[in-house]
């Protein structure tokens, strides 16, 4: 059984609608003061037991990257139990994970991939008042503290839209937790194992994943990559516009790129025109697979984003486990929308914060960004990456299956830019405790 | 920290991975039936289907069996699909060969990595007379090319390549 008392509520709870949210980062200059810190903070992180915490409907979560544990003293032994890729941090991973030119740290925004993201705080609500509460609780955690500093603040709300910046519902796909009561939204996949998700517990393989000693500190903890993903939207409609005649192929050609219509309708279960009706209805929008309907991708190419990210049974007649490679995701749109109809950049920011959640950010979270997102070898197309957000340079190309003739999309640039990210440690609340005690 | 980088030189695509080890004493008979018994498996050319990036692996059995070369080339990496195959036919190949060898902690453990990257040897030349295809690249290619045979030997085939667009397709039907 899953100790939900233990675990932090954001890891099993998807996100609400509507939302806000706030995510703040801190270095932690005095590991006194930061203990401190974790002390007065740790009371308001809510378990996956009891979802709510003491402001209601609104949560807090609390993560630390390996430079944060380390300024919290943890000892030099326990730090090297991490794995190497958590040690290293999301920019020292750039090259394997794709983040290269515009997306590299060289061109991140500070803080990020400098060695004083230490400490995150993301919280979450239905509205703002309700946010406001909790960021005010949050604030007596750290404020007369002078060892540590808030160094980044990000604002995340949901859209008036209800959908992401380029215009498609997002949040659909969720996996099922094995012992958990995330039930997932596709009928169709069983329940993956906790341990691929939640440190303590057996995985996919029957074992049980290598776990950050004392054990006290590395149960019921996960894994976590924080992107910071701009998204230019104008870039998005211009290209869609000047591939096709009319507003029609506009649209089919962006539910090919996606895999879903705007609306979350998917391709594989409406490939003709959207169907708004489905793509609302929550028991039905992710009830499909790939493989024995669609083989080849006449319905949904191979190549579209949502069908990189989880290929679900794509595999089923080759070694690849997509159950090894699954990610729990939370995306919060950030910055106002991009008026309808415009066309160029207005130079406001806007885009996605991207949370990845998982027991492995190498053999999760990384796989899928460097095998699935930022190559095509997997569809026999290795020069292809996700059209969506692949980092794609101008020369990009997208197979579109079509019978008789397959189309080709050709010329496509980036549309997501990563603007900075690390990888965090999300402990379990004993572990908060644990480290807020500074033993041994 | 642990070792990170991983070893095996590249061209193109490709990367090949040799890995060295000892086989443990008085199992030289035992590895050589084993590995000669895969051999032998007709399941193993399904399992290369499966894998859809290994172009070819050999073992080399040599100073009278007391060691034992693993040699292959495949596209990308290989370390990053361990956890992949550890589910497949290919695990238990890889298990009941590399029982025999000395450390081997079996392919769902996991120290897998660091036994194969402590017993991998990189190459120091590395070539391939077609570094920019992959397998599935390859195995498409193939079919093409059986197909347009076929287009070849229909007797309308000669009026049909006429047909401007398919120039390119003229240009390779002569030879």
């Amino acid at each position: 059984m899953l100790e939900m008392n233990d675990i932090q509520s954001g890891v099993l709870r998807p996100r609400q609608a509507p939302y806000v949210a706030t995510y703040l980062l801190f270095r932690i200059d005095d590991r006194a003061d930061g203990r401190e810190m974790l002390k007065r903070l740790t009371p308001l992180i809510a378990s996956a037991a009891n979802a709510t915490s003491p402001a209601g409907e609104a949560w807090a979560m609390v993560a630390l990257s390996y430079q944060g544990l380390s300024a919290l003293g943890v000892p030099q032994k326990s730090l090297e139990s991490f794995p190497p890729v958590f040690q290293q941090g999301m920019a020292k991973r750039s090259e394997e994970i794709g983040d290269i030119g515009e997306n590299g740290p060289d061109h991140w925004e500070r803080p990020f991939g400098s060695s004083e993201v230490h400490l995150a705080i993301a919280a979450t609500a239905p509205d703002r008042p309700r946010l406001e509460q909790v960021l005010l609780h949050e604030k007596r955690s750290y404020q007369e503290l002078p060892g540590v500093k808030m160094i980044y603040r990000q604002d995340c709300a949901q859209l008036p839209t209800g959908r992401e910046h380029f215009g498609f519902r997002d949040g659909i796909g969720q996996p099922a937790i094995e012992g958990s009561d995330l039930t997932g939204s596709n009928p169709q996949e069983a329940p993956l194992k906790a341990g691929e998700f939640v440190l303590g517990y057996l995985d996919e393989a029957g074992m049980m994943p290598p776990m950050p000693q004392p054990e006290v500190l590395g149960r019921n903890g996960s894994y976590v990559a924080f992107r910071k993903l701009r998204q230019d939207v104008a870039a998005f409609r211009r290209y869609l516009e000047a591939q096709s005649t009319n507003a029609k192929e506009q649209e089919w050609l962006a539910a090919k790129m996606v895999g879903r219509w705007r609306s979350g309708a998917p391709l594989a279960l409406s490939p003709e025109y959207d169907d708004p009706e489905l793509g609302a209805n929550l028991k039905r929008n992710n009830d499909f697979l790939y493989y024995d309907d669609d083989p080849k991708g006449f319905k949904c190419p191979p190549g579209s984003h949502i069908r990189r990210m989880n290929p679900r049974d794509h595999f089923k007649h080759e070694a690849v486990q997509v159950n090894r490679h699954r990610l729990i995701r939370r995306g919060m749109s950030y910055g106002p929308l991009l008026p309808e109809g415009v066309l160029e950049d207005d130079g406001i920011e806007r885009g996605i914060i991207f949370i990845f959640v998982g027991a492995s950010l190498e053999r999760q979270f990384e796989f899928v960004q460097s095998e699935w997102v930022n190559q095509g070898t997997f569809i026999g197309k290795q020069d292809e990456k996700d059209p969506l957000n692949g980092s794609n340079d101008g020369t990009g190309v997208f197979t579109i299956p079509r019978q008789p003739i397959r189309q080709h999309l050709i010329g496509l640039p980036q549309f997501v830019t990563n603007r900075g990210g690390e990888y965090f440690f999300l402990p379990g609340l004993r572990a908060l405790q644990w480290l807020a005690e500074g033993t041994p | 920290m642990a070792q990170l980088k991983r070893k095996g030189l590249r061209d193109g695509v490709m990367t090949e991975f040799t890995i060295f080890t000892k086989v443990k004493s008085g199992h030289e008979k035992a590895v050589r039936e084993t590995i000669v018994q895969h051999s032998q498996n007709p399941r193993r050319r399904e399992a290369i289907q499966e894998i859809g990036t290994l172009h070819e692996a050999r073992f080399v059995l040599f100073d009278n069996d007391t060691r034992l070369l693993f040699c292959s080339s495949f596209d990308g990496t290989w370390d990053k699909y361990i956890d992949d195959f550890a589910a497949t036919y290919i695990a238990n190949l890889f298990d009941s060969a590399f029982s025999h060898c000395e450390g081997y902690p079996g392919i769902k453990d996991p120290g897998i990595k660091d036994w194969f990257m402590a017993n991998a040897q990189e190459a120091v030349n590395y070539i391939c007379a077609y570094p920019d295809a992959t397998v599935k690249e390859i195995w498409k290619s193939l079919a093409v090319e059986k197909a347009y045979q076929k287009v070849l030997d229909n007797p309308a085939a000669e009026q049909a390549l006429q047909a401007p667009a398919l120039k390119p397709l003229l240009e390779q039907a002569a030879t």
